[in-house]
């Protein structure tokens, strides 16, 4: 039974990951022969940005959580609650 | 129920969470649209700004109203619902008094939006040059793309 759900969990992965990956793919196609060019420092650049934003975006919210509380919070703690339990996800927008 | 036995497990109440993700996500929307509108004052985007601030017509006020009173409606009238709204008030009427704790809040999602719109004018720049004086006006049009696309009910969002 075991093996069966892990096969099972395995295939799902699998056309999971063959969904995800096939946009890419047909991009790469579409865009082979476009003439633009793409600075890649500035990308990685981009992301590291969007990846500093993403680890500051719980600061606020830890701080909100500390004054309601009126306890010290640990943001370990505001991490868990707020991406286990985002209410942002279910607001209009979000669907 | 998620939320519920996450705050249990860190010994916090489900108002104190709710209240904090409503209060941070409030902020964040109001600060954005802030920024947002700022695109007005751009002799750039001024007219793009307008343009599309002029296609929100009577209906569609109407419309956001009603909803807004439906919603107000629900906060109140409800009883459950009115109860967890009372608390929340309680505890907004509370916070009031840390003007510390605010200015740290609204100084941080500020800086959040400033760190999404630099993001936002590198990832442009890594596929055309684009002038470092207008990394305001990206920050801008970011922030009001955004709350277009948060407060509207039927595009998906991130």
């Amino acid at each position: 039974m075991k093996t069966l759900r892990q096969s099972l969990g395995y295939l799902i992965a699998g056309i999971l990951l063959y969904f995800l990956v096939k946009p890419f793919g047909q991009t790469h196609t579409e865009l082979k022969d476009a003439t633009f060019q793409i600075h890649w420092g500035w990308l990685v650049g981009s992301f590291g940005a969007i990846l500093f934003y993403w680890s500051a975006y719980l600061y606020p919210f830890a701080t909100l959580l500390s004054g309601i509380r009126e306890k010290h919070v640990y943001l370990r703690v505001a991490f868990t609650l707020f991406h286990l339990a985002n209410i942002t996800r279910y607001l209009p927008g979000r669907i | 129920m998620r939320l519920l036995a996450l705050s249990k497990r860190f010994e916090l109440s489900k108002t104190t969470v709710a209240s904090s993700l409503t209060l941070h996500v409030g902020i964040e929307t109001a600060l954005g649209g802030l920024i947002g509108v700022s695109l007005i004052f751009s002799p750039k985007m001024r007219g793009t700004a307008v343009g599309m601030l002029d296609k929100i017509s009577g209906y569609t006020t109407l419309l956001s109203l009603a909803c807004i009173g439906i919603l107000i409606g629900t906060l109140f009238l409800i009883p459950k619902v009115s109860t967890h709204t009372r608390e929340f008030l309680k505890t907004l009427t509370l916070l009031g008094q840390h003007s510390r704790l605010w200015m740290d809040v609204i100084a941080g999602h500020i800086l959040l939006w400033i760190c999404q719109g630099f993001a936002f004018f590198l990832f442009i720049q890594s596929f055309a040059s684009v002038q470092w004086t207008n990394a305001g006006v990206l920050t801008a049009c970011f922030a009001f793309a955004w709350i277009i696309g948060f407060l509207s009910f039927l595009t998906p969002g991130d």
